[in-house]
């Protein structure tokens, strides 16, 4: 039997005379793919959005794994296991390729604080060896030294998939992973998702263009 | 165990082959430089270290070759190179710290008045002191980022300087500044009959004033220097970077943002109590002004002037800040005559009235149309300026030689 691993029960969020989400009710099931879709406006973000603690809903539960979601930031909700790509990427703009994904891999190894202010980054040998193995995986391994901002957008949003995986989620919530592609790199992105797929992890996916949530597989040449 | 994700670029058979942790390829340098080996980080310091070290031969030519400017270079630059680590590394502006750099003072000449004129102990206890109040202001402050932290950093500031003048006077001694005097009671000098009431401080038995003052103190700076060092290439280092780069991904990356910044915080506050420690040492008196926002600025002006973030920066905005505060404005008319000597009558009059507004009392418009110029031209400041003087004599050079610095 697979177990529920993601239950949202009666989640009403208003903003002033806004009904954003009115009596929601979603489970996921371990290892399953939901889609939530909608137009613009239909309130989508705001559910993602309650789900990382960037919203607390007015009423309703959210429960991950076991235990309730309200009441904790957003730190505290990534360290339970939950891992989110943002309709725009938040990545560190400034920082190279390699650095962004060790990152979340360090948060993963050290939790949410811990000062290791003499022991260089670098020789965090594990840390590195799981990023690079990542960004092998994303093909971004080319790319590893190079300064985030100066990337396309594409692979910008490829970055941030892979500081997602590299934390191993249990959920990964990924908010219109093709906004603003191109149709090539859409297709990239959905066949990208589907190998994601063998993983195992858990995704909730938000999107409203329909090829993305219905295309068929794309075999790759 | 680990299945790999397949992508369905075209050159995937490329990565395939390899592991990415057994492949050995010549990585290339981040732009912080946390990927850059601890070989060139000791070149570094060692550089850094005989530079500071023979300071007195190098500015002589430019009149700061004697002690007195020369701890202020070194002191000034522990306390940037201290602000630099919460403003350069976190981006977190605090213009408060010169309540860090006062309160080391006081906490320095009272250790001279109880225990002991060794400077050592009364470091020490400037740091700890020091340390402590960033802990309290720094918890209060970073409930807010941006303007709102700075704002809640100078309140801060200015509270402790007015309560140096005011309801503190019994620690502060209010606006005569607090004084070692031969009636102090130094217990611990008393104790090992090692006091000659002279209130000189010293370091087990080396009076810190002069050359043997600047020397401690340029000691210390390299002490500091590679310490900003390390914490730069670690881990908590690359936290705070990427915290100025982007605070809403570190926390929806799992990190709680705020103990990283209080810690930075508390860190550089300590550097400015070694700073305010030494001021006291090398001169033992310790008074509100400088707690004063004036004070707080200037180290900001520093930082920028030197650049943000980068590890040379700060040292060298400080050095530069300094120079003019203590030469530049000592420059008169005569001095002027003189340099402009060789040249015929009209044109050193010239020269002389076109030059002198911006020397002597002058000095601030040169420091402000400096700034301006390098916030203008050079955002990155002075180590910008640099690196873009290499960078172009580098590919001068790397055009004709093919690439031979690569494998380094």
């Amino acid at each position: 039997m697979t177990s529920e691993i993601l239950s949202i029960k009666g989640v009403s969020k208003r903003f002033g005379g806004l009904r954003a989400l009115d009596d929601v009710n979603l489970n996921v099931r371990q290892g399953s793919v939901h889609a939530i879709i909608g137009p613009n406006g239909a309130g989508k973000s705001t559910l993602l959005n309650c789900l990382v603690g960037r919203i607390i809903p007015d009423e309703g539960s959210v429960t991950f794994d076991g235990g309730s979601l309200l009441g904790h930031s957003p730190h505290q909700i990534n360290q339970a296991g939950i891992a989110r790509v943002f309709q725009t990427p938040e990545i560190f703009g400034e920082l190279t390729v390699v650095e962004n994904v060790m990152i979340p891999a360090f948060a993963r190894h050290d939790g949410a604080f811990r000062i290791n202010a003499w022991r260089r980054a670098r020789e965090r040998g594990a840390v590195r060896e799981e990023a690079e193995h990542i960004l092998d995986d994303l093909n971004l391994w080319d790319q590893r030294d190079q300064i985030v901002n100066s990337m396309s957008r594409g692979d910008k949003r490829r970055l941030e998939l892979a500081m997602c995986l590299v934390q191993h989620p249990k959920l990964l919530l990924l908010d219109e992973p093709t906004a603003g592609m191109s149709r090539a790199d859409t297709n990239n992105t959905v066949d990208l998702l589907k190998k994601i797929a063998e993983r195992g992890i858990t995704k909730v996916i938000i999107e409203h263009d329909m090829h993305v949530v219905f295309s068929p597989p794309r075999r790759s040449p | 165990m680990s299945q790999s994700v397949m992508t369905p670029d075209k050159n995937m058979s490329k990565g395939m082959g390899r592991s990415p942790a057994e492949s050995q390829a010549p990585k290339g340098e981040g732009l912080r430089g946390f990927m850059s080996s601890s070989r060139s980080d000791y070149l570094m310091l060692a550089i850094f270290a005989l530079a500071v070290l023979t300071m007195p031969i190098w500015l002589a030519p430019i009149g700061a070759g004697y002690p007195d400017i020369l701890q202020k270079f070194a002191i000034f630059g522990i306390f940037a190179l201290g602000f630099n680590i919460l403003f350069g590394f976190s981006g977190y502006l605090s213009f408060g710290h010169a309540a860090f750099l006062g309160t080391g003072s006081y906490a320095a000449v009272w250790m001279f008045k109880l225990l002991s004129m060794n400077a050592v102990i009364a470091l020490v206890f400037a740091i700890v002191v020091a340390g402590v109040f960033a802990l309290f202001i720094g918890y209060v402050s970073l409930r807010r980022s941006g303007i709102y932290f700075s704002i809640l950093t100078l309140a801060f500031a200015q509270m402790s300087y007015n309560l140096a003048y005011s309801v503190l006077t019994p620690i502060t001694n209010g606006e005569t500044g607090l004084q070692v005097a031969g009636s102090d009671p130094r217990v611990l000098d008393r104790m090992f009959g090692g006091t000659d009431g002279r209130g000189v401080p010293d370091f087990f038995g080396m009076e810190l004033q002069g050359w043997p003052g600047f020397y401690f103190c340029a000691i210390l700076l390299i002490l500091a220097f590679f310490v900003t060092m390390r914490i730069r290439n670690s881990t908590f280092g690359l936290m705070l970077f990427a915290i100025k780069s982007n605070q809403n991904r570190m926390n929806y990356t799992g990190f709680a943002t705020r103990p990283y910044l209080l810690a930075a915080f508390v860190i550089s506050g300590m550097y400015a109590g070694l700073a305010g420690g030494l001021l006291a040492v090398t001169d033992p008196l310790a008074g509100a002004d400088r707690m004063q926002w004036t004070a707080s600025g200037e180290v900001v002006l520093m930082t920028i002037l030197g650049g943000v973030g980068t590890l040379l920066g700060p040292v060298i905005g400080a050095a530069v800040m300094k120079y003019l505060e203590q030469i530049f404005s000592s420059f008169n008319e005569g001095v002027l005559n003189r340099a402009f000597d060789f040249m015929p009558a009209g044109l050193q009059d010239f020269m002389v009235t076109i030059i002198s507004p911006f020397v002597g009392d002058g000095w601030h418009l040169t420091l402000g149309l400096m700034f301006m110029l390098v916030v203008i031209f050079l955002p990155g400041g002075i180590m910008e300026g640099v690196r873009r003087v290499s960078g172009r004599f580098r590919r001068d050079r790397g055009d004709s030689s093919t690439r031979s610095s690569a494998g380094h």
